[in-house]
């Protein structure tokens, strides 16, 4: 969010965005048209500390993590890597040290390992690159501890097979290991279990959740699945239409969301264990990104929008601590922060 | 109790290969009543979707149904003739499933399709079928405006409920439906799970609810069965499933979902990995991952016990 978070949790800044803002270009030919995929997207990620991005699909979260990695250009706005501007430093693509602390895990296991090398050489070739180990002997011994590390055994094995001998939930071990390789400080995961199996995926985000506490690296959770957000993270940025329109610690934003929309969200969320909350009748879809809405976005939806949220983007506000909202109406205390709004 | 709608007994499938035959279900059993939310829970691979189809004998080589009845009312689904089945299909049962939205025809527009089920299927006027094809869309939420335009004008969302429409059509006693919302966002997924139940309440058909979901499925359906490797684990009333599970992988599925609201347990998820269906486990298909595991289990192959009336669950260790 576009101003620094106060009182917020421990570890130092290691990367941050501010005000990215991203537009994609759509339709070819002599008058193609702008998407905006990002709008003043302020992001912070600390040291030892697990920020979940959740969002939509088309909601720019992995937008986020793309510009953060450098895979991915923005139209504006700053990457600060220990606070300074790398797409001023080294403008033209990310430097072998960017890469070395800023690694990226993907979505799709099964497209991210190259299926003509063996494990072993997937993660050895980051060690030779980022000079982490130089002579073979050492390599091994670091390809098996890596491969412990993210809980694959026995590691001599694995790291003679090939991606197709593995499940989606070892390839994925394996993309993360890889990342791994080279020590980075920060790890941006582009949904990285929602290809997997059930009963894998909370094997993956226990291993995110050991490698904050152990490592203390920094880690952007990107998902559409606020449950497993609240699970590994620390804190919960929601995303809707390019923006982050709240942020708050995991346990606030569940139990005290402010934003219409992160209410409309956890009212959607299937749960077992409750009687579903009512879910307000709120029929037309997310707005589109190519003529975006004059004011909130979140406007044609909002059960509670007035005339100003039409007209003009709304500001960020902290309502409590850590806890930021871009709304209108938190200003006024429309309604009471928890309720789900009804548009009757 | 009223005659169940579908009534499957001992269903087996199973996929040719090069490296053998694998066998996809495996002596699958189970019944559906009237105006029952059946749902069917299980990873990629347990034969779920495999179950779905064949019920509809949608299965082309390589697979192979090889036992069991797929029982109609007094109809065996697996005895009908090409005719009789294309008869059968739509009218008694139909079928939504995940990326249905894009099984639409691209340059037909949505009302020419839905009225196209009608005609093909229905003995009525054109007319007839035009002003059905408008309540359809009524029914799940959509303007019946939207008749006139082209799957590519409509949202993920809405696609998927024109797809339901469809299913809707000839007002079959049984849907089956296979993830119909996975491809969508939680809120939209919401949207048309909540029409889907009000309109069920109303018009009282069957659904045969497939999904890997789990909060989903316990939400959703008024009973569940549970399938891991090919096979039924466990069949419980929803509520028997969340509060009281039986058998060790489904307690161990529960384990696998964080939940939004409550306190946050750690979750252990189940060690190891899905079975490999070419060379799969003797025994419990489940032993080499299951913690409770006895000698007998990797030997003998579980049948089902009654864990209460309504409960049953195939397991050594009950």
């Amino acid at each position: 969010m576009s101003r620094p978070v106060e009182g917020s949790p421990p570890g130092d800044v290691v990367l941050e965005g501010r005000g990215l803002t991203h537009y994609f270009r759509v339709g070819g030919g002599f008058f193609p048209s702008r998407l905006r995929a990002l709008c003043d997207v302020s992001i912070t990620l600390r040291r030892g500390y697990i920020l979940a991005l959740v969002g939509e699909s088309g909601s720019g979260k992995s937008t986020v993590a793309k510009v953060l990695a450098r895979l991915v250009a923005p139209t504006s706005g700053q990457v600060l890597l220990d606070g300074v501007d790398v797409l001023r430093t080294e403008p033209r693509r990310a430097s072998l040290r960017f890469r070395g602390r800023v690694q990226m895990i993907f979505q799709d296991p099964y497209a991210s390992l190259n299926p003509a090398h063996s494990v072993g050489y997937h993660l050895e070739r980051p060690l030779v690159r980022h000079q982490k180990a130089t002579d073979a002997a050492a390599r091994r011994l670091r390809v098996h501890s890596l491969l412990r590390e993210v809980g694959l055994e026995p590691p001599e094995t694995i790291a003679s097979q090939w991606p197709a001998e593995l499940s989606g939930g070892q390839r994925q071990r394996v993309a993360i290991a890889r990342t791994l390789a080279v020590e980075p400080d920060v790890l941006l995961a582009d949904e990285p279990t929602s290809m997997l199996d059930v009963s894998i995926r909370a094997g993956v985000l226990n291993l995110m959740r050991r490698l904050r506490d152990g490592r203390g690296v920094a880690i952007l959770y990107v998902t559409h699945d606020i449950a497993s957000a609240r699970y590994v993270s620390d804190a919960i940025a929601v995303m809707y239409a390019g923006q982050i329109v709240e942020q708050a610690d995991g346990e606030t934003l569940v139990s005290e969301p402010a934003h219409p929309y992160t209410r409309l969200l956890l009212a959607a969320v299937p749960d077992a264990n409750q009687d579903p909350l009512p879910l307000p009748a709120i029929r037309r879809g997310a707005p589109s990104l190519v003529d975006p809405p004059a004011g909130c976005a979140f406007a044609p939806r909002c059960p509670e929008a007035v005339e100003r949220c039409r007209t003009h983007v709304p500001e960020v506000t902290e309502v409590g601590l850590g806890h930021l909202v871009r709304c209108h109406r938190v200003h006024e205390g429309g309604w009471q922060s928890g309720e789900v709004p009804d548009q009757s | 109790m009223n005659e169940p709608v579908l009534r499957v007994r001992d269903l087996r499938v199973e996929y040719g290969t090069t490296a053998g035959r694998v066998r996809a279900v495996d002596g699958v059993s189970f019944e559906i009543s009237p105006g029952e939310i059946f749902g069917l829970a299980g990873e990629s691979g347990s034969g779920k979707s495999t179950v779905a189809k064949a019920l509809l004998r949608l299965l082309g080589p390589p697979a192979i149904i090889t036992g069991g009845s797929v029982m109609f009312g007094t109809e065996d689904v697996l005895d009908l003739d090409e005719r009789s089945l294309a008869q059968f299909r739509w009218r008694r049962a139909s079928l939504v499933f995940q990326s249905a939205m894009n099984a639409l025809n691209p340059v037909m527009t949505i009302g020419e399709q839905l009225t196209d089920v009608i005609l093909a299927h229905g003995g009525t006027s054109s007319m007839r079928a035009r002003q059905r094809a408008a309540t359809l869309l009524e029914l799940v939420g959509i303007d019946p405006e939207r008749l006139k335009s082209y799957p590519h004008q409509l949202s993920g969302g809405m696609r998927q409920r024109v797809v339901i429409a469809i299913a809707l059509a000839l007002d079959p006693p049984l849907i089956i439906m296979d993830e119909p919302t996975t491809a969508l966002d939680v809120v939209v997924q919401r949207e048309i799970l909540g029409q889907l139940s009000e309109l069920q309440a109303k018009q009282h058909f069957a659904i045969l609810f497939i999904t890997h979901d789990l909060s989903l499925i316990l939400e959703f359906s008024t009973r569940i069965g549970i399938m891991y490797a090919g096979r039924l684990v466990e069949v419980a009333p929803a509520g028997r499933i969340a509060t009281s599970p039986a058998h060790p992988y489904t307690r161990g599925l529960l384990r696998s979902f964080p939940s939004i609201r409550g306190p946050r347990r750690t979750l252990s998820g189940i060690g190891g990995t899905p079975p490999n269906m070419r060379c799969p486990p003797t025994g419990c298909a489940f032993h080499p991952r299951c913690s409770d595991a006895i000698a007998c289990c990797s030997s003998e192959v579980p049948d089902f016990r009654s864990v209460g009336s309504t409960h049953k669950a195939a397991c050594h260790v009950l």
